[in-house]
């Protein structure tokens, strides 16, 4: 009937609730979805870094990594030698 | 029909959007290709060799294994 | 809400896992090249054959998918960088697509985040060794003919060693990754073993016995070996035709690949920029062609072995089954009876096995090899700026907090401009990449080593741009970002 619209009417609050949604959408489209995008080193357009932050686990030294790697390649020339040896499967 | 317009179209657009790319890319020159050619295969060549050396350490755990 | 999330089921294990610590300060340049050398060292030293296989006479259906993910059949490496490779892209294509929620701004759901790849690593290796297992792949191929026969405790030490390297794996990769050594640990590994295979194949001086008597590994110590032995034209067809081995026609096609990797590698568009910060100091920012690198092929490799790992291993287990021969039916190949060749079902039409006895299944195999390489890589591609952040967005943002402007752009239209680029760039060099790929191992003549040499390359240049920056940086040149680095 009215051919001006009431301020503050309901097609206002539509309006607003609209642009609140909209913002919050973009809030959440512009949320990084990966660690490098949050600024924290990771995977770029061509490297595939996976391990990058520091978590819960037990922490190990680089040089424990490499020295587990060495031993666990002696434990399995060990069980191939055992098994040689006895003539049996370990 | 259309359909079928539809189905081609976005590769042929993908193609020539990418030959436009390509074209406007800056590419190495012959002397530049061949210096990057025997730096990086020379590189790649002499890792491989120095990847073998280190294998190289398993013929004698082999043969005390099998 | 509610709901448990999918992220934090990972917490119980996460105290369980080992972890590497972060450098206390800022690893010098020497010391990343000792730890890069001695972990691709160690890794290379890995491949001993498992404890109860006798790898001699294990028969490999993946040959062709080996190279790029650095595995070898019948060792601790068995897998290789597959179950990390896997999981890193699966996580990541999750939480890029926001199938799991993980908001990366919280460095607890980052924590998770990781722990959940590493976890899932390992997991990944159970479950394939566990699956392999009771296809029997670890079984020799001369069962009937030798009386032995594997018990189910050493079975299980199958299981034991292949998930144990495979958490091995991670922590190397991890401890590259976090600035001990040049990283990517992946891309690390990747180069150096196929750098190693390359070279095995082209002078490998070593021998193994086949059904021609001993033969050399590299061909072309092969090709000398015939020359010395027998007539010149045999001596030449079988350098370059020999099966068992690799043959000459295998390295050229991988130099071949080789040479196109370093031209399109180099080839880029360069946008000119301004720093505000610094007056008259115009520059440029180089926009790669290959702006995804390697990454679009290792992804494309990482399905198409998953892919047939699981199809291998379902297929033996349920043999009877009629939908078994719809998946894939793999031969033993009776010539040298060290491969299965795939020659039938959905796998083979995207698989580079030459082997088939129908001519229509051999010509049109090739076709859909392509068509499924180039599909996977550019769509991954398309998607993969976006969800690494490295998309036009996220680079106007660096650009922004660098105070670097685009030479005739607006710094609103920066993120536009480049959005506009990026994508293009990463799906044409996918393209490419994945072009060249088809080419090189779609007619089945390189069983792989193509696509090895051809990725380690395109990761070589990746490692060397990030070699040469810390070179620089830490050369004394840059010690402004030398000291930005040591703040992180």
């Amino acid at each position: 009937m009215s051919s001006s619209a009431v301020p503050g009417g309901a097609k206002t609050l539509a309006k607003r609730k609209a642009t609140q949604e909209n913002k919050l959408k973009q809030q959440l489209q512009s949320q990084p979805t990966s660690t490098r995008a949050a600024g924290a080193g990771g995977s770029s357009s061509t490297m595939l870094k996976i391990y990058t932050d520091e978590s819960q686990g037990f922490k190990i030294d680089p040089l424990v990594v490499l020295v587990l790697a060495v031993s666990f390649i002696f434990s399995v020339v060990l069980l191939h030698v055992l098994a040689k040896v006895t003539g049996k499967f370990f | 029909m259309g359909e079928f317009d539809k189905l081609t179209e976005a590769p042929v657009e993908f193609l020539r959007e990418g030959s436009q790319f390509v074209a406007k890319c800056t590419k190495p020159s012959k002397k530049e290709y061949l210096r990057l050619i025997r730096a990086v295969g020379t590189g790649f060549l002499m890792m491989g060799v120095v990847g073998y050396a280190i294998k190289l350490i398993h013929i004698p755990i082999r043969y005390l294994i099998v | 809400c509610a709901s448990v999330r999918l992220l934090d089921l990972a917490k119980p294990f996460v105290s369980l896992l080992p972890e590497v610590e972060f450098p206390y300060q800022k690893i010098g340049f020497d010391e990343k090249i000792v730890y890069t050398v001695a972990s691709v060292a160690v890794y290379l030293l890995a491949s001993l054959p498992l404890s109860n296989v006798s790898q001699g006479r294990l028969a490999d259906p993946f040959t062709w998918l080996r190279t790029p993910f650095a595995s070898q059949a019948g060792t601790a490496l068995e897998f290789g960088l597959l179950p990390i490779v896997t999981a890193g892209f699966l996580w990541q294509i999750l939480a890029g697509l926001k199938i799991v929620k993980v908001s990366f701004e919280s460095r607890t759901d980052r924590e998770l985040f990781q722990s959940w790849q590493k976890l899932t690593a390992v997991l990944i290796a159970v479950v394939y060794s566990v699956l392999l297992t009771f296809a029997g792949y670890f079984d020799p191929v001369d069962q009937f003919t030798s009386q032995e026969s594997v018990p189910i405790w050493g079975r299980l030490t199958y299981i034991v060693q292949l998930s144990f390297m495979a958490l091995i794996t991670a922590l190397l990769v991890e401890l590259l990754d976090k600035g001990y050594g040049f990283g990517p640990g992946i891309l690390a590994l990747s180069t150096a073993w196929s750098a190693t295979q390359f070279a095995t194949s082209f002078v490998g001086i070593t021998t193994s016995v086949t059904s021609r008597g001993w033969e050399s590994h590299g061909a072309l110590v092969q090709l000398i070996r015939n020359i010395r032995n027998k007539s010149f034209g045999l001596a030449i067809y079988e350098a370059f035709t020999r099966e068992n081995l690799a043959n000459l026609t295998q390295i050229y096609i991988a130099l071949a690949a080789l040479g196109v990797a370093i031209y399109f590698g180099n080839c880029r568009v360069d946008i000119p920029i301004k720093s505000a910060k610094v007056r008259s100091m115009a520059s440029v920012y180089p926009i790669k062609l290959l702006y995804c690198g390697a990454l679009p092929l290792v992804f494309t490799y990482a399905v198409l072995y998953n892919l047939n790992i699981i199809g291998f291993a379902v297929t033996r287990i349920f043999n009877t089954a009629p939908f078994a021969k719809y998946i894939g039916q793999w031969k033993l190949d009776e010539f040298t009876s060290s491969t299965y060749n795939l020659t039938c079902g959905f796998l083979y039409f995207i698989s580079a096995s030459p082997k088939n006895i129908s001519p229509i299944h051999l010509l049109v195999r090739p076709i859909t090899f392509s068509l499924f390489t180039v599909i996977v890589s550019v769509l991954f591609a398309k998607s993969w700026s976006n969800i690494s952040g490295s998309s036009g967005r996220d680079l106007a943002k660096q650009f922004k907090e660098q105070d670097i402007s685009m030479i005739g752009h607006r710094d609103t239209a920066v993120g536009k401009e480049l959005g506009k680029i990026i994508p293009v760039a990463a799906t044409t060099g996918a393209l490419i990449v994945a072009g060249v790929t088809s080419v090189a191992e779609g007619f089945g003549l390189s069983n792989g080593l193509a696509v090895g040499v051809l990725i380690g390359v395109l990761s070589a240049l990746t490692l060397l741009e990030s070699v040469m920056t810390e070179f620089q940086q830490s050369g004394g040149m840059g010690s402004q970002f030398g000291q930005l680095f040591q703040q992180r």
